[in-house]
């Protein structure tokens, strides 16, 4: 890459061609008004994705004053013992699945394309789609509690509490469907960001230059795709408990309340440091620009952040710590919690060291950094105290935890955020916020959270437990209750002056910002419209803007590559995964209705579900997918001849097999469908082995020839599916046999379905009568739940090759399909083998 | 300045980087199952098979670590020669998870030194 | 460096708090052996916070406004390692081993085949007690534990219905009750007392006031008071009790509370044949007076919203006296014993 260093000539010649730009600017430009909805640009989805976080960050604060002002003094009753259930239950679910995740998602979607190089996300209409759905569905799941529907069985739902004998209103269905819908949105965003970040950032960036944000948004994505499928899962057992009476967490049919804690934690830990990752990456991004001088340690933080990505993973059980499991698991989990806190010190120090070799400038994201850097140590701190198996037996469920965990994530994640509100406004803005209001709004919100904050570790000492909606006198907690509660509104202070400080500064603007005034040194700081910028530079350093020389003049004045729109589409480049070489030119797909639409329809179809409205969710459903084939219709267009992107670099317009990016997100969303059904496989074996009675003997089980004929079925649907591969039509249309193979290859992973599902019910297995059968019959749940996909893609495979949309060459979508459709052959084949194979093992 | 973009390589260097962590990872789970399943099974003494068992465990992963050490530190023959700087950092970062999930490993295992299997809460 | 004083200062306040007397429910003035030695780790690791934070911040400082030499030795790599992880490596590797040996520690204290056996069982929103006697017939009781001091009690925990969580801070550490499941959990307390516990798992509707005593007594007085317990209840002694007595069985309390030696024998809520002798009504929501006895059977909801019990309002003041009366009567002989 020596070569690239000193850049000789630039790939692009000047002056540019006049209108070059403006025909750029002119694919580019945003809908007017109201139909600025049917944009999918990432800025302006970006712009609303980080406004509608913030929405809920503000409502679920107000429900924490609620919570305060409840518990300001003993015996209060401003708040009845129902009510405040449901608002700290809301205050939970909505801070942890409506602000924190998603709120450092719209970062990501909102800087990363910027911060890369990019034009924009690799899949727009996604993203677009993942952000309304999280509004319609956020905002009726909020409004519940209006209505007295709110859920009241805490953010974390444990049944059997949260089953339908203990909570027969539908404000635990709300939970399970509202939370499990926007989850996965939340993976929708994933799949997007790591596409985006693997392949869409600017040549010469190689993955040791890439900025630290990017990084930590890689890791958080990746930590989404195999953490969420379990609470996934979670919800989709308890919802069909809570239906159809199938007995996962009925210890008297075989079922165990324990299942839940396994599985929400195996989400909820790791989700921790999926909120908080991504603030690092916004701490490493900031703290370099303030203090003048590239990250100390780029390369222990990267490690640090895999290490956390993965170490996080293995911290579930310290949940459990009370649960009465024997104390030497316990032990494996308290050692996990040790080694977690490592990555944490190394970017800890990392940021110091930062700090100590430049010099750092008084301003309000400096300031909130360092606010960070003291918040976020204690509760690290404190998070070792309760890795400690004695001592987390007497602190578990007090305001001990309570102040721990907001101190981490309050300290780790809401600081970072308002230092990286304050540090890149002006990259969007055409005012930055200001530095006055900001001081004030810092020492406002510091003080209050400490005072807020820091008195619980003692109300928990001195005995308080958590979710209880009030105390008696006697137990002389008031006064530190009063005086948290007095820290709660100096906080929220804090926060209206923000809101002041936004309403006077910030001024949203697609082309004319307020720049770099910081003099940061990577990539979003040069002059970045809607589409990014003008032309997508060489880069030869971890901090562009530093290291080269009139980078941001050359750029903006279209020196580098793609300086205008080749094929008079909204286009970005696709480099490679490692060294960020050019590949092809992708076509990105402008405004349209269908992502809002669907996101729509789909949201209806949850929320009518919930409400028992079962006719008119139907149609919503259905509603739904007509959009999204509608969507598909114009995805993949036809190749075109290869394009100079400038610099004499030819690119071909249409990449298939692995180099092209949907082939990542499919890989990316086989290994979120795998993680889920891995997820099963251990609900499977863990309910073996707390009930064992409840398993069949062998000659009870199904037969095994129906195993057979199944697994027989499924084997011969991926054969069938090969050959069509093979006779893919060139271009001419002769014989219907691809589209004939095709159905059938769908036909026979359908008939192998039904023909398990008679098999078991023939062998008298009933899925509401023990836990054995109820496993059994989730394994064919879940089957459906990949088939039905299927069907309809199958009918749209067919239907873009009668259309002449897919041939041996444009053939993408039948890549994808196939991908998928082998994916759910072998997750069969398991399930099959597991299902049968099993019980005759064990028994 | 297109011949600056040719050494295009697969994934597998990054996919790399998640070998040291992913051993330290399923030698926990390993070890958690194992202490499920014998404790799910017939009450009997179960000291010496635990112990065993995670030392089995501990070996075999601390193994892996060193083989992926060894092997990063040597790349050998069959790797084409590293485009620039950016192999010996992504050599340089399996290294260091190396150690630290070294750690993490030995750290998991130190507890069964001290503590009876199956035995629960005080 | 402000931080840190302001911090040692609130630390140094609570050391204060834990040396008062309204500390009946504060794990930081144990009263039991496993109590204290967790007290004692959590001693230990609130130190090592300080320490570790006095570095992060001192180190903090320095990088800001510290000398040209002390700047650069923190900017480099090397210290990153050193600081960030050679040093939690140590610290850390020797936390987690002492963590480990107490934790071994406190599973062999109190494994005593003398141990007094008693189960509690959580309910919404009360504790069933049963104290196992061996040999003996079990002795039922609720949300009042009377134990011996000095002698390990093992106490086997159950859930009737959701998820609940066993928890005196002064005595020890917390174990979860859970349906279908049957934990343990052995304390011993060191000093007779009355101790103060709490379900510490979320429990729905009123889990804020499932509360319940351990009260401490000498071991003699203990199996004394034990042996009375296990009689019949007291007959009542006057009118007015008998009165009570008769609209107790015509109500039909007697469905869900039990009596023992009388009619009443339900099983739904809490075992009442002692209840004169408890110390408060409602789950340790009011003391045990005449008027708060009337005002749960009338406003059961208001004291504690969600509880199983109908509120008896049709009851006259008359009959509610005589009520409350006979249920105050409900305790053995000798009310000090």
């Amino acid at each position: 890459m020596a070569d690239t260093s000193t850049v000789s000539s630039y790939p692009s010649t000047l002056p540019r061609p006049g209108g070059e730009q403006a025909a750029l600017e002119a694919v580019w430009a945003s809908p007017r008004s109201w139909r600025i909805v049917t944009d999918v640009n990432n800025t302006v989805i970006g712009g609303f994705y980080v406004g509608t976080a913030m929405l809920f960050f503000l409502l679920a604060g107000t429900l924490a004053l609620l919570i305060r002002l409840q518990l300001a003094v003993p015996s209060n009753t401003f708040l009845s013992q129902e009510t405040y259930n449901q608002i700290f239950t809301m205050h939970g679910t909505v801070m942890m699945f409506l602000f924190a995740v998603p709120v450092v998602e719209a970062m990501g979607i909102l800087l990363l394309p910027q911060m890369l190089g990019a034009r924009d996300q690799p899949f727009p209409r996604l993203g677009a789609f993942a952000f309304w759905a999280y509004l319609v569905g956020g905002l009726v799941f909020f409004s519940t509690l209006f209505f007295d529907l709110a859920p009241s069985g805490g953010w974390f739902m444990y049944p059997p509490l949260t089953s339908s004998r203990f909570s027969p209103n539908i404000g635990a269905d709300f939970w399970l469907l509202g939370i499990g819908f926007i989850e996965i949105s939340a993976i929708a965003g994933a799949i997007e960001i790591i596409v985006g970040v693997l392949r869409t950032r600017a040549p010469g960036m190689t993955l040791d230059r890439m900025p630290m944000f990017a990084w930590t948004m890689l890791i958080f994505a990746g930590m989404i795709v195999f953490a969420f499928p379990a609470i996934i899962l979670a919800t989709i057992l308890l919802e069909l408990e809570r239906a159809f009476g199938w007995p996962f967490f009925i210890a008297a049919k075989g079922g165990d309340a324990l299942l839940w804690q396994h599985l929400f934690w195996f989400f909820g830990h790791p989700d921790v440091y999926i909120i908080f990752l991504p603030a690092a990456g916004m701490v490493s991004m900031i703290i370099p620009t303030m203090a003048g001088t590239p990250l100390v340690g780029y390369r222990l933080v990267v490690v640090a952040l895999i290490a956390t990505g993965f170490f996080s993973f293995g911290l579930w059980v310290h949940h459990m710590f009370t649960t009465g499991i024997p104390a030497l698991s316990l032990s494996f989990f308290s050692a996990a919690s040790m080694a977690v806190s490592l990555p944490s010190g190394i970017q800890v120090f990392a940021w110091i060291a930062t700090i100590a070799s430049g010099r750092l400038r008084w301003t309000t994201p400096s300031l909130f950094i360092l606010g960070f850097l003291f918040i976020f140590t204690l509760g690290g701190l404190t998070g070792v105290m309760v890795a400690m198996v004695p001592f987390d037996w007497q602190v578990h469920d007090t305001y001990f935890v309570v102040a721990h965990f907001h101190y981490v994530l309050v300290g780790g994640m809401v600081f970072p955020l308002f230092a990286a509100f304050h540090y890149w406004a002006p990259a969007f803005s055409r005012r930055a916020l200001s530095e006055r209001l900001g001081k004030w709004t810092f020492w406002l919100m510091f003080g209050g959270f400490n005072i807020a904050f820091f008195p619980m570790h003692l109300t928990g000492l001195m005995g308080m437990p958590r979710r209880v909606y009030t105390y008696p006198a006697v137990m002389e907690w008031g006064v530190l209750n009063m005086v948290s509660t007095m820290g709660a509104f100096l906080f929220a202070a804090g926060i209206a002056l923000f809101l002041i400080d936004l309403a006077r500064n910030l001024r949203p603007d697609a082309s004319n910002t307020a720049g770099n005034i910081w003099n940061g040194g990577t990539l979003e700081w040069v002059h970045n419209r809607v589409y990014g910028a003008r032309s997508i530079p060489i880069v030869t350093s971890a901090d562009p803007l530093w290291e080269q020389p009139h980078l941001a003049r050359d750029v903006d004045a279209g020196r580098y590559y793609l300086p205008g729109s080749i094929t008079g589409r909204r286009e970005t480049l696709v480099t490679s995964p490692i060294e960020a070489a050019p590949q092809y030119l992708l076509r990105l797909p402008g405004p349209g209705w269908t992502p809002f639409l669907a996101a729509i329809f789909t949201a209806a179809f949850f929320m009518l579900l919930t409400v028992k409205a079962v006719t008119p969710a139907l149609i919503s459903g259905v509603l739904a997918v007509a959009m999204l084939v509608v969507w598909m219709w114009d995805s993949d267009p036809k190749p075109l001849e290869p394009v100079d992107i400038g610099g004499g670099i030819k690119l071909t317009t249409y990449a298939s097999g692995s180099l092209s990016h949907s082939w990542w997100a499919m890989i990316v969303l086989l290994l979120v469908t795998g993680s889920l059904y891995l997820a099963y496989v251990f609900s499977y074996l863990y309910l073996w082995t707390v009930s064992p009675q409840f398993w069949p003997k062998p000659e009870t089980l199904a037969p095994v020839a129906s195993a057979v004929l199944s697994a027989f079925l499924l084997v011969s649907g991926s054969a069938i599916l090969v050959v069509a591969g093979r006779v893919l039509p060139r271009r001419s249309r002769s014989g219907h046999a691809f589209e004939l193979l095709t159905g059938l290859a769908a036909a026979m992973l359908l008939a192998a379905l039904i023909a398990e599902v008679s098999a078991q019910s023939q062998a008298g297995q009933r899925p509401a009568t023990d836990i054995h059968g109820a496993l059994v019959f989730t394994a064919a749940f879940l089957q459906g739940q990949m088939a039905l996909p299927i069907l309809v893609m199958a009918g749209f495979v067919i239907g873009r090759s009668l259309g002449g949309r897919l041939g041996l060459e444009r053939r993408v979508i039948f890549d994808n399909f196939s991908l998928l459709y082998h994916y759910t052959i072998g997750q069969s084949l398991l399930g099959l083998l597991l299902v049968h194979g099993f019980p005759r093992l064990a028994g | 300045m297109s011949a600056a973009f040719e050494g295009i390589r697969p994934l597998g260097d990054l996919l790399r980087l998640f070998i040291a962590p992913a051993i330290w990872f399923a030698h926990l789970g390993a070890v958690y199952a194992a202490e499920a399943l014998i404790c799910a099974g017939p009450p009997r003494s179960h000291g010496d098979t635990m112990s065993w068992i995670v030392f089995l465990f501990t070996a075999a992963a601390l193994m892996c670590l060193v083989i992926l050490t060894v092997r990063t530190l040597r790349p050998g023959d069959r790797v084409p020669p590293p485009s620039g700087q950016t192999s010996a950092w992504f050599r340089r970062i399996t290294l260091l998870l190396a150690v630290l999930s070294g750690s993490g490993v030995i750290w998991t295992a130190l507890p069964t030194a001290f503590l009876p299997v199956c035995s629960s809460a005080p | 460096m402000r931080h840190a004083r302001s911090f040692t200062a609130i630390v140094a306040s609570s050391v204060m708090l834990a040396g008062c007397g309204r500390d009946m429910q504060s794990m930081l003035a144990p009263k039991g052996i496993q109590a204290e030695q967790i007290a004692g780790l959590a001693w230990l690791l609130f130190g090592f916070g300080i320490f570790v934070l006095a570095i992060v911040i001192a180190a903090t400082w320095l990088a800001i406004g510290g000398s040209a030499r002390s700047r650069r030795i923190l900017a480099q790599e090397s210290t990153v390692f050193a600081l960030g992880i050679a040093f939690p490596v140590v610290t850390l590797s020797l936390l987690l081993g002492y963590g480990v040996w107490l934790t071994r520690a406190l599973l062999d204290t109190g494994r005593d085949q003398n141990a007094v056996s008693i189960e509690v069982v959580g309910e919404q929103w009360w504790w069933r007690v049963t104290y196992l006697a061996p040999g003996g017939t079990p002795v039922a009781s609720a949300n009042e534990i009377r134990i011996p001091v000095a002698t390990p009690i093992a106490f086997k925990l159950r859930a009737a219905d959701v998820i609940h969580s066993f928890w005196v801070p002064s005595l020890g550490g917390k174990v979860d009750m859970i349906p279908g499941r049957t934990t343990h959990l052995r304390l011993t307390a060191e000093r007779p007392g009355t101790y103060r516990g709490q379900c510490a798992e979320y429990c729905g509707g009123a889990h804020a006031l499932m509360a319940l005593e351990v009260v401490a007594m000498p071991a003699s007085e203990h199996a004394a008071w034990l042996q009375r317990a296990a009689m019949p209840a007291r007959a009542p002694q006057s009118d007015i009790e008998q009165r009570g007595q008769d609209l107790f069985l015509a109500a039909g309390c007697g469905a869900c509370h039990t009596v023992r030696g009388t009619a009443a024998a339900g099983t739904l809520g809490p075992d009442l044949t002692q209840m004169g002798a408890r110390r408060s009504v409602g789950v340790d929501t009011m003391p045990l007076t005449r008027d708060n006895v009337v005002r749960f059977i009338t406003d059961g909801q208001l004291v504690k919203p969600g509880n199983l019990m109908p509120e008896f309002r049709f009851l006259q003041p008359s009959e509610l006296d005589a009520l409350a009366a006979y249920l105050l009567s409900l305790k053995a002989t000798d009310p000090d014993g």
